[in-house]
């Protein structure tokens, strides 16, 4: 326990240390909103939520409903980027921990640790940014919701930087996921108007950004899209913690 | 006498392309060995082989002891202090508190270079990092060094202070095995093997 507690307070350094992941921490989720502040109209828009049930549409401010969709996009960004400089960004030294007497798992799961408080951080400001705005009943719902966009994408970060040896490809794969992904296909806007939705069900912001939509504008339940959310979120940690011990794994 | 470390009948070979082939040797306790050759006739392949970081196609190695791996680059957590990663690699190897201070404090002094202590890896020099990278491979008092171009980025006085520590800790029975692509002081292997077209002999 000692030695996980070790690594994970040096992996909360390594993150506050690294000026890419400080300045995409501090900045993005105030620089996203603003954006949406200065351009987006508050004119009344009109959106399924698939959480919902077919039948039922939602009436919102445009504005309201980019200030949520991009704070996903924002937590989405930070937590990909974090998770994948947690695994990739000193892997030969993990590696040579390793070697050291370091266990994997002790050592994956303090740098998981670490990827879950800063996810909890940056989750809890970004919805209180939102908060702040839209005046929303669902303060929690809202945080959950981020928080396992966080949770997913951290994931999917640690993913990559366990498969992929270098870095451009990996910012590439986080890049091109979230900007299509949570970016793109699952803006409700753009989500009511697809003529493939099943291909958008299918890709990990689903759930989680359906969480923080359905608790910013509506009192329904979150807890089917929750659970998924969750499930999706430990299939792509399972499937990092595989890749990861494959790599950092000794023959001693 | 005793043998910390045993090599026997290794082969390794990269998308066909044989690389090691039947390689053995033996570091005796107390011995200083080298392996010399060229680049690229495998050298760092069989140092990592050795310490389990990758693994052969076949044969086995055998070690008695603990052993302390400095590679050729060097492997550190760049955004962490040299203090920051002396405690990380002490916690892999369970060492308390006191004991790897003391150990970190003595290293830091004996390689000259307490006063990055406080530094972030990533801010030092090829000479500093280099210290740090050998100063991590002794830190748990390993029973057997083996050490990957151990001296490339150091300057003279550094390089004859390697030796000293490298004489030291051949004097109190730790048995080390040096790889290098030069071997400019020839007279304090015990025994030297060269690396060539993928087999091994020993030239001292």
């Amino acid at each position: 326990m000692t030695r996980v507690l070790t690594a994970l307070k040096l992996a909360c350094l390594e993150i506050v240390r690294n000026r890419t992941a400080l300045l995409l921490i501090l900045v993005l989720p105030g620089l996203f909103e603003t954006l949406i502040y200065v351009t987006t109209p508050n004119r009344v828009v009109s959106f399924d939520l698939p959480s919902l049930g077919a039948e039922e549409s939602i009436d919102v401010s445009a504005r309201a409903e980019a200030f949520v969709f991009m704070a996903v996009v924002a937590v989405a960004f930070i937590a990909g980027f974090a998770g994948l400089t947690l695994m990739q960004g000193s892997i030969r030294a993990q590696k040579r921990l390793v070697l050291n007497g370091f266990p994997i798992y002790q050592l994956f799961l303090s740098r998981l640790l670490a990827l879950l408080l800063l996810i909890a951080l940056v989750s809890v400001y970004t919805g209180c940014i939102v908060e702040a705005i839209i005046h929303s009943d669902r303060f929690a719902g809202i945080v959950t919701g981020l928080a396992l966009t966080g949770a997913v994408y951290g994931a999917y970060g640690l993913l990559i930087g366990a498969l992929w040896k270098r870095s451009l490809e990996s910012v590439l794969s986080i890049v091109l996921l979230t900007n299509i992904d949570v970016g793109w296909l699952q803006n409700p806007i753009f989500y009511t108007e697809a003529t493939n939705r099943a291909v958008i069900h299918y890709l990990p912001g689903y759930f989680p950004s359906q969480v923080a939509m359905v608790s910013a504008f509506t009192e329904a339940s979150i807890a089917n899209a929750t659970l998924r959310a969750a499930l999706y979120f430990l299939v792509l940690l399972l499937t990092a913690g595989a890749f990861a011990y494959r790599k950092l794994r000794a023959f001693a | 006498m005793t043998v910390p470390l045993q090599v026997a009948e290794i082969s390794k070979s990269f998308a066909r392309k044989s690389v090691l082939t039947n390689i053995s040797l033996a570091v005796p306790g107390g011995s200083l060995v080298g392996i010399v050759g060229e680049n690229g006739v495998g050298k760092s392949t069989l140092l990592k082989i050795i310490v389990g970081a990758i693994r052969p196609d076949s044969g086995s190695v055998t070690r008695a002891g603990s052993a302390g791996y400095c590679p050729q680059e060097p492997e550190l957590f760049e955004e962490l202090t040299v203090l920051e990663n002396f405690m990380l690699y002490a916690a892999a190897h369970g060492l308390p508190r006191d004991v790897w201070k003391k150990r970190a404090d003595d290293l830091l002094g004996k390689l000259s270079f307490r006063q990055y202590e406080h530094s972030m890896v990533k801010t030092l020099s090829g000479g500093t990092r280099q210290k740090l990278n050998l100063a991590i491979a002794l830190l748990q008092d390993p029973d057997v060094l083996v050490l990957d171009e151990p001296y490339a980025a150091f300057d003279w006085q550094t390089y004859l202070k390697f030796w000293e520590l490298a004489e030291e800790l051949r004097g109190i029975g730790k048995s080390l095995l040096i790889v290098s692509h030069l071997v400019y002081d020839k007279q304090k292997f015990d025994q030297i093997y060269e690396l060539r077209s993928g087999s091994v002999e020993r030239t001292q």
